[in-house]
């Protein structure tokens, strides 16, 4: 207790010193946890985007359909495959989709894009492009060959609401449809690239063209547990052996590679904040020593053995990261909860959302990286004071008091 | 009875390029209750011998035998050991802890012997009392002056109850005042207790207290005189 007393005081000798090295701390703790919640909120939001728009939790389709999307690749009765699955306590919405890969064009400009037939009524189960209506509507009435698009894909065919576009695909004998289609919505997801290329028709009038009424390509499942995905994909492809029943991470693996990718620059960044704590600490602790070399030489003559030296340089440095680690710790939960509330609008920087990240970032962190980070922190602590601590050892009474 | 006893004690420094030897076969013993000056010109080894007496550095030929132990045989960390229990040192410039409050100070060694917090409490009062510094028990050594201090530094270096207290040089920064204070205290401390102490100096005003007196010149004992012992009765 006594030394405890002592390792305070002595941290407080320079308080400028001491407060310069707990700042850094602080920062320190703070930019490490907030980067990495920025990243993860950056990550988790693109997955949820992708997932509540596109992707769906789990896909339903013929073996081997995704290679080359072919109309004629249409699963044998849906709707008993339906019936079956929706049993399943853990889904919660079901949309099926009659898809087209095909050609929008426009009075001037063409685009390759997928035509999703989708039942209006039945997919915002699943997806939420119907939230991201900017103008028009998203089917609300029974007209015939209404198409909802991106304001993206509308921008590049040079058309507006209400605008008629004609679409090209496919049919199942594979024979090539079209159809004329006036815009009756235009949305604007967090995606551009995806807004660009994705188009919704209804399906009965995409099944028309293609000559195949109430054909189905593909069955999306939201559940209520994305990462339950895996586990009830295997569990439906065992009911339904002669479908290809993937998750989420199986369909969209370059979710992982990203979510992988993030998390290397976060360790990257992480790294090199804890290198430069541990050089500043070790500089202050070597500064401490230097300036108390007879001290401690007078310590050690009266006494003092040298494992309570080296302990109380650790105890010091360490004393400093305690300090430190917890403030650092709740500012950084405090910023953390406040802009996952308010949200951090990048809008005006225009970046990634080509790539399907959302221009607000809710910075977010799962609770348990708090005690990771501030061990990880502490030990960067620890392990700064051992050289201080070990050159302490080193003195040699005599020579550090000289002539007493 | 003997507290101290050298044999032969030689010390040469080799780190110089040209070898120096600081003390050349001296042997010598202290009492306890000697009240001891060792005096000499500079370069003459009364620091070196005072660094072996207190066991912080090692002779390359002869011994230093304390109550049966020879200090040249402890290992370093039975050497820390043997200081913390046997010796009590005052140095030139104080070198109290900064941070620390006078009480805090002389309660840091008791608490290095693992006394409890009551007994260190009581004993560093009564020891700051002793030395007339019972009203600046709590000031930082920064709010002392020099002579304050070094009575803080006598407290402390009696405060683990050590064998001999071992000073270099402990009124080099006083002025007569204080050095007049400082001496009498420890003269007082001598004779009521019978506590050794051995002094390295150059101040004839401590030279002139003592009542032993050691003379080094060139690493030897050139002299070794009882002074007046009528100083000693006097107080």
């Amino acid at each position: 207790m006594y030394l405890i007393k002592l390792c305070w005081k002595n941290i407080w000798r320079n308080p400028v010193r001491s407060g310069v090295i707990l700042l850094a701390v602080i920062l320190g703790v703070w930019a490490g946890l907030f980067v990495m919640a920025f990243y993860n909120g950056m990550i988790r939001e693109r997955t949820r985007n992708q997932l509540n728009n596109y992707v769906g939790h789990v896909q339903i389709h013929m073996p081997g359909y995704l290679n080359e999307k072919l109309v004629s690749d249409t699963i044998p009765d849906p709707q008993q495959v339906i019936s079956s699955i929706v049993k399943n306590p853990q889904v919660v919405g079901i949309a099926a989709h009659t898809t087209a890969m095909g050609l929008a064009s426009s009075a001037t400009n063409s685009y390759g894009v997928t035509i999703s037939g989708i039942d209006p009524k039945r997919e915002p189960q699943v997806f939420d492009i119907h939230n991201y209506i900017t103008q028009g509507n998203y089917f609300a009435d029974d007209k015939k060959n209404s198409v909802v698009i991106g304001e993206a894909l509308a921008k590049r065919l040079k058309v507006d609401l209400g605008s008629k576009i004609v679409l090209t695909f496919q049919d199942v004998h594979n024979e090539i449809a079209a159809g004329a289609f006036r815009i009756t919505g235009l949305f604007r997801s967090d995606d551009k690239s995806r807004d660009e290329t994705q188009l919704y028709v209804r399906a009965q009038d995409l099944q028309r063209l293609i000559g195949a009424p109430g054909a189905i390509q593909e069955i999306f499942l939201r559940l209520d547990d994305s990462r339950a995905a895996s586990a009830v994909a295997a569990r439906l492809q065992k009911d339904h052996p002669n479908l290809e029943i993937q998750s989420w991470e199986a369909v969209a693996p370059e979710f992982q590679l990203i979510n992988d990718q993030m998390n290397l620059e976060i360790s990257i960044i992480m790294g090199i904040i804890i290198f430069a704590l541990i050089l500043a600490i070790l500089n202050t602790m070597l500064m401490a020593i230097l300036e108390r070399t007879r001290e401690l030489g007078m310590l050690m003559a009266v006494g003092m053995s040298k494992l309570r030296v080296f302990g109380m340089i650790v105890i010091e440095t360490l004393m400093l990261s305690f300090t430190g680690v917890p403030i650092g710790l709740g500012i950084a939960w405090a910023t953390i909860r406040l802009t996952y509330h308010t949200g951090i609008d990048l809008a005006f920087l225009a970046y990634g959302q080509q790539y399907g990240f959302s221009s607000v970032v809710r910075p977010e962190m799962d609770p348990h990286l708090y005690p990771i980070v501030a061990v990880m922190m502490i030990i960067a602590a620890l392990l700064a004071s051992f050289y201080p601590a070990r050159k302490a050892l080193k003195l040699r009474p005599i020579q550090a008091i000289r002539t007493w | 009875m003997k507290v101290i006893e050298t044999e032969h004690l030689t010390r040469t420094y080799q780190e110089t390029k040209v070898p120096v030897r600081a003390l050349n076969d001296v042997t010598m013993s202290i009492n306890q209750g000697d009240f001891a000056a060792i005096i000499g010109p500079s370069g003459s080894g009364k620091s070196t011998l005072l660094n072996m007496l207190g066991g912080l550095d090692r002779p390359n030929v002869g011994s230093v035998h304390v109550n049966g132990s020879d200090l040249a045989n402890l290992s370093d960390s039975e050497l820390i050991s043997f200081r913390l229990h046997n010796i009590g040192f005052v140095f030139q410039s104080y070198n109290l802890i900064p941070v620390f409050t006078a009480r805090e100070n002389v309660e840091f060694i008791m608490r290095l012997q693992g006394l409890s917090e009551k007994e260190c409490r009581q004993r560093s009062e009564e020891l700051l009392s002793t030395v007339g510094l019972g009203d600046r028990m709590d000031n930082r050594p920064s709010e002392l002056s020099g002579g304050q201090q070094q009575r803080v530094a006598v407290a402390r270096a009696l405060a683990s109850k050590p064998r001999y207290i071992l000073a270099d040089e402990p009124t080099a920064n006083l002025d007569s005042v204080s050095t007049g204070q400082l001496m009498g205290l420890m003269a007082e401390m001598n004779r009521k207790e019978n506590m050794t102490f051995i002094f390295a100096t150059h101040d004839q005003r401590v030279i002139d207290r003592a009542l032993r007196v050691i003379t080094l010149v060139d690493g030897h004992i050139a002299s070794d005189v009882i002074q007046d012992v009528m100083k000693k009765e006097n107080g």
